[in-house]
């Protein structure tokens, strides 16, 4: 039924996931599933796969979708219209300033430096941006999975 | 019943030395299924995995280990309102006291506890700073760390193996909490923190023989399919130079009688 409704709207919100397709991203869309029996609103999520070849959508954003007026493959139904967050790296929309959960990043940096700002710590002006751990140390673009057999080569994603 | 089954079904049984004679032979020509995963021919082992403690290093996530400390260092409490160096320059203090005073005769968590310090420097965002994100995580990978050394070493005490596995739940979660905060920061604290970071994984199921094979089984057959695939594009990338060479022949051919019929000047 929620799957039925994503298909009829032309574009939705949704959460970006690791994806197991090539030159696609999975999505996750939140709908409101109405009982009638409760009178309620209840909470299903949908995933969709969206038409994304230069890998713009990374595992967190929440990104725009538009629907295809014809599907690609079997699983390809959407595409990418804009990404509205970035995952750990948000603009407020009406400032347009860089926020860490309730905070300005200058508020940060201005408290830092009223304290005294370490020299060694962390700095945001010579931070590259995000994905340049990915494979090395942070294993979050894939999905993990419990490790089953004792493979010759090495499993980076097993638990 | 059964038998009924039997006769009715019954193939010829043919027995050469290609297909011998097998309990799981005969119940195919009767028409029943045997209770084999893999069929003959098909080369798949199935390694059950080792298990492993989640306090391994490996499972837990901690790359590097715990840093040497310098021993002729005085203890931490003698150096909160001094710099170390203050204090072994120090005049009235005998040398005697001072090498009693440092780190060589001190239990092994004065010496964590420099350690703690040290890192906490390197990692905090101002000299006050002990309770940001980054702060609480690199306090709890140096618990961490000397708690997997003293468990590895003394595996009755439970109750640090128990405080050893909270700690590291919870630097876990705080993981998790600062990438969905402030990425560029997470990924820098892994780095030098030297931790690894892998997410949990969305479905946990039980890891047996039956569903091991059957993933090994569409791996063994997904592998069949791409050298199949790669085989016969090899052999059709051959077959283009025998057909580029038919093709110049017959363009020539077709010239030559164009010409000759006079369509082509």
């Amino acid at each position: 039924m929620a799957a039925l409704q994503v298909t009829k709207l032309v574009s939705v919100l949704a959460r970006c996931l690791p994806s197991d397709l090539k030159n696609a991203a999975k999505f996750k869309v939140k709908l409101m599933e109405f009982d009638p029996y409760l009178n309620m609103h209840f909470a299903k999520h949908v995933t969709v796969y969206a038409h994304d070849p230069s890998n713009m959508c990374k595992p967190g954003d929440v990104v725009m979708i538009d629907r295809l007026p014809k599907k690609l493959t079997k699983n390809i139904t959407h595409q990418i219209n804009k990404i509205v967050y970035t995952f750990g790296d948000i603009t407020d929309p009406i400032t347009g300033k860089k926020v860490v959960v309730g905070k300005y990043r200058d508020e940060i940096e201005a408290r830092n430096e009223l304290f005294g700002k370490n020299s060694s710590g962390f700095d945001y002006s010579r931070a590259p941006d995000r994905g340049w751990q990915t494979g090395k140390r942070d294993f979050s673009d894939q999905e993990t999975y419990k490790r089953y057999h004792m493979f010759d080569h090495d499993e980076p994603y097993a638990v | 019943m059964m038998y009924n089954r039997i006769f009715n079904i019954v193939k010829p049984i043919r027995v050469d030395q290609q297909f011998p004679l097998k309990c799981s032979n005969i119940l195919n020509i009767i028409g029943m299924q045997s209770r084999t995963y893999i069929k003959d021919g098909v080369n798949i082992e199935w390694v059950p995995p080792p298990k492993v403690s989640c306090l391994d290093p490996s499972k837990s996530g901690d790359r590097g280990t715990l840093p040497k400390v310098d021993l002729s260092r005085p203890q931490i409490k003698f150096t909160r309102k001094k710099t170390p160096a203050e204090f072994l320059e120090r005049q009235d203090i005998s040398p005697e006291i001072k090498k009693v005073t440092s780190l060589e005769y001190a239990p092994v968590k004065y010496q964590i506890q420099a350690i703690k310090q040290d890192v906490l420097k390197s990692v905090q965002r101002h000299a006050f700073d002990c309770a940001s994100l980054e702060s609480t995580i690199a306090c709890l990978t140096v618990k961490i760390r000397n708690q997997q050394r003293h468990t590895s070493v003394s595996k009755r005490d439970i109750i640090s193996r128990v405080w050893c596995k909270e700690n590291i739940e919870r630097r876990n979660s705080l993981l998790k909490h600062l990438r969905a905060c402030d990425y560029k920061r997470f990924e820098w604290l892994l780095e030098k923190l030297d931790l690894v970071y892998r997410p949990h994984p969305t479905i946990i199921e039980a890891v047996t023989r039956k569903g091991s094979i059957i993933k090994l089984t569409t791996i063994y057959c997904e592998r069949m399919r791409n050298e199949r695939l790669e085989n016969y594009r090899k052999e059709l990338e051959k077959e283009k130079v025998k057909f580029a060479a038919e093709k110049a022949e017959l363009t020539k051919w077709i010239e030559e009688e164009e010409k000759q019929l006079g369509l082509r000047k």
